[in-house]
């Protein structure tokens, strides 16, 4: 249910809607105008960023100044439909549309409004396709029209708008998505299949379609292929309901930057990388000193690859924030991978004092040391590491690492079968046991 | 617009009204019947999640005199006397509380109950989901019960809603699932006794936020204990803020499954295969409406509304939604229609709750019941047509896949904030009344006066001593063959007669063919309508009333 007010709510701030063909303000003073814009577009810019009850107030004060403008009492009632007072919105609507009977926007929001909380079908069809005719390019209208057809069982209807939303737009994926499940609906399964890959091709994390597409497939008898899609339906679903409440977070403190960071990470993790960068990028556009967007983005392209991005992102996330662990961490094994054993350690270094109980820290911290010839060092870290975290898989490699530059064969390999499922997919581990093993033998010979 | 506005308030107003002035005829007769049973359930303002839904009940014959007697479930009482009820059903329509004489009398929150012989020893035992610990009462057999909890090994500490029974694992005992809703405490994270908002006004937190409890699935060991089975089951997993139960074999294979409506996640169509369970609810279409939301499940009703003897589900949502009918096609699969039903639109101004089908006009064709009511009192503030107290739903089955809503009366008094919802015949008059169990209020027993009804048939199934929980039904009229389950529990936090009405609409006989639990069939030819029988398996005899 949250999820379809969020719906509307988009659907009623998202997309712009159609302004008035031509608005015939009385005559005005001139300043007052102006301010009656300025107060305006201050609502509209708050009303982007999801501060409906702020909106509302600018539009409220760009009315005291053009009572009779129709597209403020639009907007107006967009912001109150927005917070759900829906009875005041509907005046503002009702107003907007006596000062101009032609206006599309308070037909498509009372259509909406009358079938969201009222359930009027037939009504609000008709307010939308009022709309439509005096606004053929409202897409959103189209669209709204469209899923009433859909929700209300009219599914050839409901067809009939979702394609012609799509020929005119193939990238409108809610409405091809929708088109696709009108389709399974209805028992077309084969253009429900179509219109569903399609989604999925354009857009891979769309659970309604993935699981659309689950269901069209097992309906077909192809059930094995139709329960693959089933699944990753039902992990993008969990994905959706992790990154829900920081979704929500962004919406409503979208200034702040960790708002956004955090829904990146969460994107990031779930390999949107799309997402993650532009929300990293956006908690940096909020506040340019924000050394954790920096960071995410570092780690978003060191996963990727892109070494030499993701170490600049790093190196400017610390000029923010020489605080942040994980970008000394990160820029160190930069470092390591180049080469680079010295200034590697440093970086390090700095990152285990900056998060001493972060085993994988400590852990890479070793590696280096054993690399640069300081066992003792090394296995100091590796003890630590595996102290702090037992099952840390990294820590056990470091240590057997350890023992076996000390010919220490038999205790290298109680690390490395330390935990049993270490082994199974790492080959370079399994070549060291099997060399391990072969000189344990040797050296029992 | 000047057009426009007036006929906005029109449409509106007509919202705000029964959508029939002459709809089917049922009685509000709570009062002549002497119930008089108080659901006071916490505060008046409902700041806390807990206080918005707590009224429960149904019909069982815990005496088994042949009269159906109800028991009510309610809040805690702002002067800490039981929040349950129990009347006894004394005939000529008329109940005496019971309560205290029997000790079925619980404080604290009590929300649902569901009614079965877990110990089989020939009546009805209670079981209560809570808030806090749940409670089985046991059913001495000389018209008290005893708190039997612990000895069953039974009692969930979370808040559990919905509860029923069914023989899950075919071993002749019946099992128990309890859907279990959020963690919950006053002043506790996340609420920590703050206000939230919702439609602009204040409103209780929650459950948003709130940690999911895991349903359970007890198995009844056939010594008077029960043990958690969810694990070994395959019932292990994601939990849901878990509502309305049914137990149900939507699948004819002989063995019952579940479904589980899940306020704001999928829901759950737990596929029973020989004792494991799958969840099939996202391959099968029962997870989301048909355009792919999560809906916020509430109550539940399971039955074959279009006659083709397979088993559809019908789920209650929030207002602002649908209530959504997944219709069974065959093979495991289902599809909403709720719209192409007629039921859409209609359900979105509304709060749904406790749900059940049932076939008041006797045509043959199971008509729909929906209770209703908002969960903030503040809503009324709101504007734009919401309202706390709401009419309840009755919609008639056409027939032809359609529900056409009818109003059930027409004073103003019958609107409250309904949350379970129950039939059964009280008065042994053939056809169906209904009990609605109201937030801070009375419950409402409807008498069912619908002029002009068919014929019908009403059958109690025992297999030995025991309700025949699980059987199934296929009465054939020549021109109308219908099915129905012996169920208990569903809807929501309620349980119905477990007794089976068929109506005939003109037929006077029908054949009976019966699928007992186990697969043993027996089959009765050209059955007398309008007489309330007993069938007792393997017993090619029937009992009239």
């Amino acid at each position: 249910m949250r999820f379809f007010i969020i719906l509307l709510i988009c659907a009623a701030c998202g997309d712009e809607p159609p302004a008035p063909a031509k608005i015939e303000l009385p005559l005005l003073d001139l300043q007052q105008a102006n301010m009656g814009i300025q107060a305006f577009n201050a609502g509209r810019a708050l009303q982007a960023r999801g501060q409906f009850t702020q909106a509302e107030q600018a539009y409220r004060q760009a009315l005291k100044e053009a009572p009779s403008n129709p597209q403020y009492h639009y907007y107006l009632g967009v912001a109150l439909h927005a917070q759900s007072r829906f009875t005041e919105a509907q005046k503002q609507f009702e107003k907007a549309l006596e000062i101009k009977p032609d206006y599309a926007g308070p037909h498509i929001a009372l259509g909406k409004m009358l079938y969201d909380v009222h359930g009027m079908a037939s009504e609000a069809r008709e307010l939308l396709t009022t709309a439509l005719q005096l606004a053929p390019e409202a897409t959103e209208a189209r669209y709204i029209l469209g899923l009433i057809h859909q929700r209300e069982g009219q599914w050839p209807e409901a067809i009939n708008i979702f394609s012609a939303i799509v020929a005119a737009d193939t990238s409108h994926l809610k409405a091809r998505t929708q088109l696709g499940l009108a389709h399974l609906q209805q028992g077309d399964y084969p253009q429900a299949e179509h219109e569903l890959r399609q989604v999925i091709r354009l857009n891979p994390h769309e659970p309604a379609a993935f699981l659309g597409l689950g269901q069209t497939l097992s309906r077909s008898s192809k059930d094995e292929e139709g329960q693959r899609f089933v699944e990753r339906a039902r992990i993008l679903g969990e994905q959706n309901t992790q990154l829900k409440p920081h979704h929500e977070a962004m919406l409503k403190y979208p200034n702040q930057p960790k708002a956004h960071s955090n829904l990146a990470a969460l994107y990031n993790r779930f390999g949107r990388l799309k997402l993650a960068a532009e929300h990293y990028h956006q908690s940096i556009r909020i506040d340019s000193t924000y050394g954790p967007g920096y960071q995410g983005l570092g780690n978003m392209y060191q996963r990727r690859g892109k070494d030499a991005l993701a170490a600049r992102y790093y190196l400017e996330a610390l000029r923010w924030d020489s605080t942040l662990a994980e970008s000394h961490n990160n820029l160190g094994l930069l470092l390591h991978g180049k080469g680079e054993l010295e200034k590697s350690i440093q970086q390090y270094e700095k990152a285990v004092q900056l998060a001493p109980d972060v085993g994988f820290y400590i852990s890479n911290l070793g590696n280096a040391y054993l690399e640069a010839g300081e066992l003792d060092r090394a296995k100091t870290a590796a003890d630590r590491a595996i102290a702090k975290n037992p099952s840390l898989v990294s820590a056990h490699i470091l240590l057997g690492d350890v023992y076996a530059r000390q010919d220490d064969f038999a205790q290298a390999l109680k690390q490395w079968q330390a935990i049993p499922a270490i082994a199974a997919d790492n080959e370079r581990l399994r070549a060291k046991i099997t060399d391990a093993q072969q000189r344990l033998a040797a050296q029992a010979k | 617009m000047n057009k426009l506005s007036p006929l906005l308030v029109f449409l509106l107003f007509c919202t705000a009204l029964p959508v029939q002035g002459a709809g089917p005829q049922f009685t509000d007769v709570t009062q002549t019947a002497g119930i008089d049973f108080l659901n006071a359930a916490g505060s008046t303002d409902k700041q806390h999640i807990i206080e918005t839904q707590a009224a429960g009940g149904g019909f069982l014959d815990y005496d088994l005199d042949g009269r159906l007697d109800l028991f009510l479930t309610g809040g805690a009482r702002p002067d800490s006397t039981a929040g349950t009820a129990l009347y006894r059903g004394l005939g000529e329509g008329r109940f005496n509380d019971e309560t205290t004489r029997t000790g079925t009398g619980m404080k604290g929150w009590n929300m649902g109950v569901a009614f079965a012989d877990y110990d089989a020893d020939g009546d009805p035992d209670l079981y209560l989901t809570r808030w806090g610990r749940d409670v089985l009462l046991a059913n001495r057999g000389d018209g008290t019960f005893a708190d039997s909890t612990s000895a069953a090994m039974l009692g969930s500490e979370g808040w559990g809603i919905g509860a029923a029974f069914a023989d899950y694992d075919l071993d002749g005992d019946l099992d128990l699932y309890v859907a279990n809703y959020i963690d919950f405490e006053p002043g506790g994270s996340p609420f920590y006794d703050g206000w939230c908002s919702h439609n602009g006004v204040p409103a209780a937190c929650g459950p948003t936020g709130a940690t999911a409890q895991a349903d359970i699935l007890y198995r009844n060991e056939g010594d008077g204990t029960f043990s958690n089975a969810t694990g070994e089951a395959g019932m292990l997993g994601t939990n849901y803020y878990g509502m309305g139960a049914a137990w149900s074999d939507l699948d004819a294979d002989g063995d019952p499954d579940l479904y589980v409506a899940n306020d704001g996640h999928p829901n759950s169509l737990w596929r029973n295969d020989g004792g494991h369970f799958v969840n099939k609810s996202l391959s099968a279409g029962t997870a989301y409406s048909g355009d792919g939301r999560a809906q916020a499940g509430m109550g539940v009703a399971v039955a074959d509304f279009d006659n083709d003897l397979q088993i559809d589900i019908f789920v209650s949502n929030f207002t602002r939604d649908h209530n959504t009918l997944y219709r069974n096609t065959g093979r495991g699969f289902f599809t909403d229609i709720s719209g192409r039903a007629g039921l859409a639109g209609s359900s979105r101004p509304f709060m749904g709750w406790g749900t059940f089908f049932f076939d008041y006009d006797q045509d043959g064709w199971q008509d729909l019941f929906v209770a209703n009511g908002h969960l903030l009192p503040a809503i009324d503030r709101a504007g734009g047509g919401l309202r706390y107290r709401q009419r309840n739903q009755l919609y008639r089955n056409l027939g032809n896949g359609r529900f056409r809503e009818v109003s059930i009366d027409t004073s103003q008094s019958a609107r409250q904030v309904s949350r379970g919802a129950a039939y059964g015949d009280y008065d042994e008059d053939g056809d169906l009344d209904i009990l609605v169990c109201n937030l801070d209020a009375k419950p409402t027993l409807l008498r069912n006066d619908v002029p002009g009804k068919g014929h019908w048939i009403i059958l109690a199934l025992r297999s030995g001593d025991l309700e025949a929980v699980g059987a199934r039904v296929f009465v054939d009229t020549g021109d109308q063959r219908q099915i129905r389950e012996v169920q208990t529990g569903s809807s929501f936090q309620s349980q119905s007669d477990t007794r089976l009405h068929f109506g005939l609409e003109s037929a006077i006989a029908a054949d009976i063919d019966i699928i007992w639990p186990g697969g043993q069939r027996q089959v009765f030819h050209a059955v007398p309508a309008n007489h309330h029988y007993t069938i007792r398996r393997g017993v090619d005899r029937l009992i009239t009333e």
